[in-house]
């Protein structure tokens, strides 16, 4: 009884912080919807309502300068722009960055969290968590232990590593990675027939100029942590054969030795790694910690961009090319016989070559 | 909005000193008939039907019966899985073979420009392979929740399938999509620009409810969730999207997923990247930290200009395009069209969508016409009178959180071209002049 009527209290104190920040919230639809016909009933007096303002009460007031967001709070929302910099404060609203760091402060090892402007997936993850529900009883109970072989995840802290000692040379690592991956990612891991290059990527991956071709995301430059690197060659490597027996905990370390080794990458501030260097846990944690790009990586804190709903005779920084110019746009490359030309198949040749339906395996 | 708002305030404000006047001139039986008379003139003239085919040639030829019309069809069990007429083998999926070395690590695309409505069929949904589709049985596949709970559990099919379910209407979207353009034009058709996404009706079981069951705990503020398949792939997504709107899905369109689709089960993530939506999901693990697995780091991250790296872009951003016209259609002539269109956003529902004629100096409101649900595709329509002369077609779709499309020329100023996901820009289509080489030609542009 009493959890029941708490759930009420709750509930009916949610709907009011909904209907003040104008969230969308199934609850409050109804709510919003009762509204509209006691208006439309009062035909003898003048609605105390125009149509209008219900239809802003209900549906939030987008356009018209009073702002109701019904999704994120409008006041962090009036917030919610800025630059790059700003956005990268934890406190700001739109910033998913967070300060605990999981592997004790190293190289921007963060977590990452939720955004605080997106308000209803903060309030709608607590009405869940603590809506009343029924224990149904129709799962198996199953020990922790029984995941043992399922429950691969390796954390940048270095939870789920084989234990140290396992392991061989960076030279014995060579020798596994050219028969098992070498056919695919080249046996210089330098990619081969279109597959992923794993080694060789620039450190500097600043493009100044938006024509410049992308950079090779290499080893190197595009993984912070190497245990991430371990953990998705175990679980997903080689690709026609994954989680490989043969290779074992031992292997893939050695593999994750030489590749890292190929790439130059270095441990105990700055020492190269060695071809006898013994590659194990221990030595893949002190490689983890000095993963040249490591902190250049931060959480996600679009929008990016900030445009305004403009109608008529916009501004020049939003039409055509940014500075007002229709007629600047880029086009395909034009060939010999004056038509554009596409990176993709014909029509008609690509009936063949397609995917799925046309193999007739609905 | 506004001007819809402005419109509807106007009608109710007429129609109001309408019934005013009727009443006063004499009575309610008398009111009713001067508001249909009133109605009947303002809205229909017949006659003007004529008008719009003046000039064309009239059929006189007596039309013939089709042999169709003189034998019988197939019989009622000549398929037990209907399949689409034989005069829609165009309307498929298609990959581009370039992508990727391997077709067990790649994408097909689903023909938007032939869509039609909210959802599309199941036999047409993109794929995403990182390994290849498996057959897993559904009388041997388990779901495990463990980690930070108090109960870890494991879930047969029927097990899940007598739990609580939900049903909602989302799309799902490949973060790469829009991709290839960021450095300019290389396709010609929205199933290559947009078609990495469709839009299902799906079922399941609510993901809040099954982690509760198992006593999910304080201090879990993780989720890595993960596949029975080759790639066994693993996101982290934090506590607060999983217990929002989450589900574990059995069924997409009223049917079993298909393999491509996670068959028997995968996870719904609402308007979030459709790399997080794990398929043929085998185990949840509650955790207190993310895992940083290769697709929150080496893939699914965005490079930008000054060579930092954005990680965790979980939301799919307010997006649109106008699939009619488009590159695969041509204009007949000059005179009226009904241009057509999706909008989405993974933040929620799609308030407006704009179209402008003229390379984004103006622009008109365009009307829905489905229900706008929030994650889900909008339907939307424009008409608008072509005079035969060179024209830019473009479409910009706001969402309930205030946020607005952006032109191209802003997001690339904003994160560079070398970011690979998250292009959410508008697309331009130039429609060529009727009178020129390419008359009525539709050509993918890029501001
Ligand atoms: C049959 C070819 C093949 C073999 C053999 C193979 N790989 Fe791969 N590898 C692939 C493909 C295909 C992908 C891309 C998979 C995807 O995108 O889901 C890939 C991706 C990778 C990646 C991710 C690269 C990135 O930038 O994200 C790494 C690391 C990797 N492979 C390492 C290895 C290692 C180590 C081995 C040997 C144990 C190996 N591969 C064997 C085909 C292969």
């Amino acid at each position: 009884m009493s959890s029941s009527n708490k759930t009420l209290l709750s509930l009916a104190i949610a709907t009011a912080l909904l209907s003040l920040s104008g969230c969308n919230d199934d609850n409050k639809s109804s709510t919003g919807a009762s509204s509209a016909p006691t208006a439309g009933k009062s035909t003898a007096a003048a609605p105390s309502k125009s149509m209008e303002d219900i239809i802003i009460d209900v549906y939030g007031g987008y356009g018209r300068g009073d702002e109701k967001h019904r999704y994120l709070d409008a006041e962090l929302n009036a917030g919610k722009f800025g630059t790059f910099k700003d956005r990268r404060d934890p406190n700001h609203p739109y910033s998913s960055e967070v300060d605990d760091k999981i592997d004790g402060g190293n190289k921007g090892n963060s977590a990452c969290k939720v955004p605080k402007a997106f308000n209803t997936v903060w309030e709608n993850a607590e009405r869940n968590l603590n809506a009343e529900q029924h224990f149904y009883g129709y799962g198996t109970p199953i020990a922790e232990a029984a995941m043992k072989k399922w429950d691969i995840n390796v954390y940048p802290d270095g939870e789920g590593l084989p234990a140290k000692g396992v392991g061989m040379t960076i030279a014995e690592g060579e020798k596994m990675y050219l028969t098992y991956c070498a056919m695919c990612h080249g046996e210089f891991a330098e990619g081969a027939k279109g597959y992923l290059p794993l080694v060789g990527g620039s450190l500097d991956m600043a493009a100044a100029d938006p024509t410049e071709p992308n950079k090779f995301r290499t080893l190197g430059n595009y993984w912070p942590y190497l245990t991430s690197f371990y953990d998705y060659i175990v679980r997903a490597m080689p690709f026609f054969a994954p989680v490989n027996e043969s290779i074992g905990e031992a292997g893939y370390l050695g593999i994750t030795g030489f590749i890292a080794f190929a790439e130059g990458l270095t441990y105990d501030g700055g020492k190269n790694l060695q071809e006898d260097t013994f590659f194990d846990s221990e030595m893949l944690m002190k490689v983890s910690k000095e993963m040249p790009n490591a902190d250049k990586f931060f959480c996600d804190d679009r929008p990016t961009t900030h445009t305004v709903r403009c109608m008529t005779n916009c501004d020049d920084s939003v039409v055509g090319d940014g500075k007002g110019n229709t007629k600047n746009f880029q086009r395909a490359l034009i060939g010999p016989d004056g038509k554009p030309q596409y990176n993709v198949l014909q029509r008609e040749d690509g009936a063949d070559v397609a995917a799925g339906v046309g193999k007739g395996d609905h | 909005m506004s001007e819809t708002l402005e419109k509807v305030a106007v009608q109710t404000e007429e129609s109001r000193t309408q019934t005013r006047r009727a009443f006063i001139k004499g009575g309610l039986a008398v009111a009713g008939t001067v508001m249909f008379t009133k109605a009947a003139e303002a809205a229909y003239d017949p006659k003007s039907a004529v008008k719009a085919y003046a000039g064309k040639k009239e059929i006189t030829d007596v039309l013939t019966d089709g042999p169709q019309r003189r034998m019988l069809g197939k019989g009622i069990m000549s398929s037990t899985y209907s399949m689409p007429s034989v005069y829609e083998k165009e309307v498929r999926k298609r990959t581009l073979e370039w992508l990727t070395p391997d077709t067990l690590a790649t994408i097909s695309m689903t023909p938007i420009q032939s869509m039609h409505g909210m959802i599309v069929p199941n036999g047409l949904h993109f794929d995403r392979f990182h390994g290849g589709a498996p057959d897993i049985d559904p009388a041997t596949h388990k779901l495990v929740i463990h980690g930070l709970v108090e109960r870890p559990l494991m879930f047969t099919m029927d097990d899940l399938k007598r739990m609580p379910s939900v049903t909602r209407i989302h799309f799902l979207e490949c973060p790469a999509n829009g991709a290839l353009e960021w450095k300019g034009i290389q396709v010609n058709s929205v199933q290559w620009t947009h078609g990495m996404m469709s839009c299902s009706e799906w079922t399941g079981v609510p993901l809040s409810v099954l982690l509760k069951e198992a006593g999910v705990k304080p201090e879990g503020k993780w989720l890595l969730p993960e596949g029975a398949d080759a790639s066994g792939l693993v996101r982290s997504i934090p506590m607060e999207i999983a217990l929002d709107d989450c589900m574990v899905a059995y069924a997409m369109n009223g049917e079993a997923l298909r393999p491509g689709q996670g068959y028997p089960i995968r996870l719904v993530v609402p308007g979030c990247e459709g790399n997080m939506w794990v398929k043929y999901l085998r185990r949840i693990k509650v955790t207190d930290k993310p895992l940083h697995h290769r697709e929150e780091s080496s893939k699914y991250s965005e490079l930008m200009p000054d060579g930092t790296i954005q990680r965790f872009s979980w939301v799919q951003e307010t997006n649109s395009v106008i699939t009619y016209p488009s590159p695969d259609y041509k204009m007949s002539g000059p005179g009226r069209y009904v241009a057509k269109g999706i909008a989405w956003s993974g933040r929620g529902r799609i308030t407006h969508v704009d179209v402008s004629l003229d390379g984004g100096r103006n622009w008109k409101e365009a009307k829905f016409t489905s229900v706008a649900l929030p994650k889900a595709w909008t339907r939307f329509e424009f008409e608008f009178d072509w005079d035969g002369s060179e024209m830019l077609l473009m479409s910009r779709a706001t969402d309930e959180t205030g946020y607005v499309q952006p032109p191209m020329a802003q997001l690339r100023n904003a994160v560079g071209t070398n970011g690979v996901y998250h292009r959410t820009a508008m697309v331009t289509w130039l429609i060529h002049d009727w009178k020129g080489n390419r008359a009525g030609e539709i050509e993918n542009v890029q501001f």
